[in-house]
C-alpha cells in the first residue's frame, strides 16, 4: 500500500504514492481545505484546470504521431527520389514538374523559408536582449551585493524569499493532488456526456435526418433567403426614390425584360 | 417559372449594389493578398529596391497595377459569363437590350461607363433607381441591362402592396 502509485497518470508526471497523498489531504484538512467537499466553484476550476491539462497532453500525443508519419514518409520519398535524381540544394527543380507544381512548391517552400528566417532572427534577437540586459543590470547588482548599508534589507529580503519558498512548496504538493483530481473529473464528465450524447441521437432518428438535411439545403436556403430579401429591397428602394424626386409610382411589378430570357446558361 | 417569378426581369439597385460590393470586396482582397506574395518573394530573394522609393511612387504603382487589375477583372467575367462573381451569387447577370451577350468592345464600353457615373458622384449609379428599365449610365452608353436569373420574387408583403397600388391605380376613385 506504501509503495501503490496512482492510476492515469501520464509518464511526464511524477507520481505520487498513496501515502503521499494521505498525508497531503491531511495538510489540506488542517488548513480548512477539505479536498472532498462538493463546492461548484472548486469543481469547475477542476474542470477547467484538468481539461487544459488533458488536451494538452492529447495534442502533444498527436503531434509526436503526426511528426513520426511524416518522417517515416520523407524517409520513403527520400529513399525513392536517391534512386531516380539527385536534388542539392540550390539546384533548380526537377523538369518533370508542371509549372502549377512549381508554383505550389515555391509557395510551399517560401513560407517554411520565412519561418527559418523569423526563427534565426527571433533567436538573435532574444540573445541581443539577454546580453544587453546582463551588462547593464550586473554592476548595479554587484554593487547591491557589496553595500555594508544595504545588509538589514538584504536579510529582510532572505527572509521574504524563504517565506516565498515555503509557501511554494505548499503550492506545489497541493497542484500535485488537485491535478490528478482534475484529469479524473474530466476523464469522467467528457465519458459521461459522450456517452449521453451517444445515447440520445441514437434514440432519435428523426434527429438525424434533420441534421442531414438541414446541413444539405441550409446553403441554398440562406442564400435564396438573402436573394429575395434583396428583391423587396430594390422595390422598397425604388419606389422611395420616385418618391422623393416627385416621379409617378410604378403601377405594378416591373414587366419582362424584352428578349432576355435571363436563363442560367 | 411560377407566376409571381421575376425571372428574367430588370434586376434592380439594392441586388446591384451588394453584388458589386462583394466584387469591389473581391477585388480588394485579392489585390492585397497579391501585394503581400510580391512582397514576400522580393523579400526572399533580397530585392527590396521598390521599398527603397519614394512613397508617391509606390503609390503611382500600385494605383496603376489596381485600376487595370480591376479593368480586367470586370471585362473579363462580363465577357466571357456575362456575370461578375457578386453578380453570380446575387443571381444577376448582363446582356444587351436584345438579350445577348457582352462582346469585348461593348464591356469596354461599359467599363467607361463605370467611370462616368463615378466621376458624376455615383448619379449614374443611382439612375438605376428611377430608369424605367433600370439601367444606371453605364448600361444605357453600353447598350446593357441586367436581368434576374433565378426564381426570384419579393416578400409577401411587397407583393401584396404592389397588388394594392396596380389596384388602385386601375380603379383611382376607390383609392384613398
Amino acid at each position: 500500500m506504501e509503495s501503490e502509485t496512482m492510476q492515469d497518470t501520464p509518464d511526464d508526471i511524477a507520481p505520487i504514492t498513496v501515502s503521499e497523498e494521505e498525508r497531503l489531504e491531511e495538510i489540506l484538512q488542517r488548513m480548512e481545505l477539505d479536498a472532498g467537499s462538493t463546492d461548484r466553484f472548486r469543481t469547475v476550476l477542476r474542470l477547467l484546470v484538468g481539461g487544459t491539462l488533458l488536451g494538452w497532453d492529447e495534442l502533444l500525443i498527436h503531434l509526436e504521431q503526426w511528426e513520426e508519419e511524416v518522417r517515416d514518409y520523407r524517409t520513403q520519398q527520400e529513399t525513392q527520389a536517391r534512386s531516380v535524381v539527385y536534388i542539392q540544394p540550390g539546384s533548380p527543380p526537377a523538369p518533370s514538374l508542371t509549372e502549377s507544381q512549381e508554383l505550389r512548391y515555391l509557395l510551399v517552400g517560401m513560407l517554411f523559408e520565412t519561418e527559418s528566417r523569423l526563427h534565426r532572427r527571433g533567436s538573435a534577437i532574444l540573445k541581443f536582449a539577454g546580453q544587453t540586459t546582463n551588462a547593464l543590470l550586473s554592476p548595479m547588482i554587484r554593487q547591491m551585493d557589496r553595500s555594508e548599508r544595504l545588509q538589514p534589507a538584504r536579510s529582510r529580503f532572505d527572509d521574504l524569499v524563504r517565506r516565498g519558498e515555503t509557501v511554494t512548496g505548499r503550492w506545489i504538493q497541493r497542484g500535485q493532488i488537485e491535478e490528478s483530481h482534475s484529469r479524473k473529473l474530466v476523464l469522467t464528465a467528457t465519458q459521461d456526456t459522450f456517452d449521453a450524447t451517444m445515447g440520445q441521437l441514437g434514440q432519435a432518428p428523426e434527429l438525424q435526418n434533420l441534421v442531414k438535411a438541414q446541413s444539405a439545403g441550409l446553403s441554398k436556403e440562406v442564400l435564396d433567403e438573402v436573394r429575395a430579401r434583396t428583391v423587396s429591397g430594390d422595390l422598397l428602394a425604388e419606389s422611395f426614390a420616385r418618391r422623393v424626386l416627385r416621379r409617378a409610382p410604378r403601377g405594378e411589378l416591373p414587366g419582362p425584360a424584352g428578349s432576355a430570357d435571363g436563363s442560367e446558361e | 417559372m411560377s407566376e409571381d417569378s421575376l425571372k428574367g426581369n430588370y434586376a434592380g439597385f439594392v441586388s446591384r449594389l451588394i453584388a458589386y460590393s462583394i466584387d469591389v470586396f473581391i477585388v480588394v482582397f485579392t489585390l492585397m493578398f497579391m501585394g503581400w506574395l510580391i512582397n514576400a518573394v522580393l523579400g526572399i530573394f533580397n530585392i527590396d529596391e521598390f521599398s527603397r522609393t519614394s512613397s508617391l511612387n509606390k503609390i503611382l504603382v500600385s494605383g496603376v497595377f489596381g485600376l487595370l487589375y480591376s479593368a480586367a477583372y470586370f471585362i473579363f467575367f462580363w465577357t466571357m459569363i456575362g456575370q461578375t462573381p457578386g453578380k453570380s451569387l446575387m443571381g444577376l447577370r448582363i446582356v444587351t437590350t436584345d438579350g445577348r451577350g457582352l462582346s469585348f468592345v461593348r464591356s469596354v464600353r461599359r467599363l467607361l461607363g463605370y467611370i462616368i457615373s463615378i466621376l458624376a458622384i455615383w448619379i449614374g449609379f443611382l439612375w438605376i433607381l428611377v430608369d424605367n428599365r433600370r439601367q444606371g449610365w453605364h448600361d444605357k452608353i453600353a447598350g446593357t441591362i441586367v436581368i434576374y436569373t433565378w426564381d426570384a420574387r419579393a416578400g409577401n408583403f411587397i407583393t401584396e402592396w404592389y397588388r394594392h397600388r396596380q389596384e388602385d391605380s386601375q380603379h383611382p376613385e376607390h383609392g384613398d
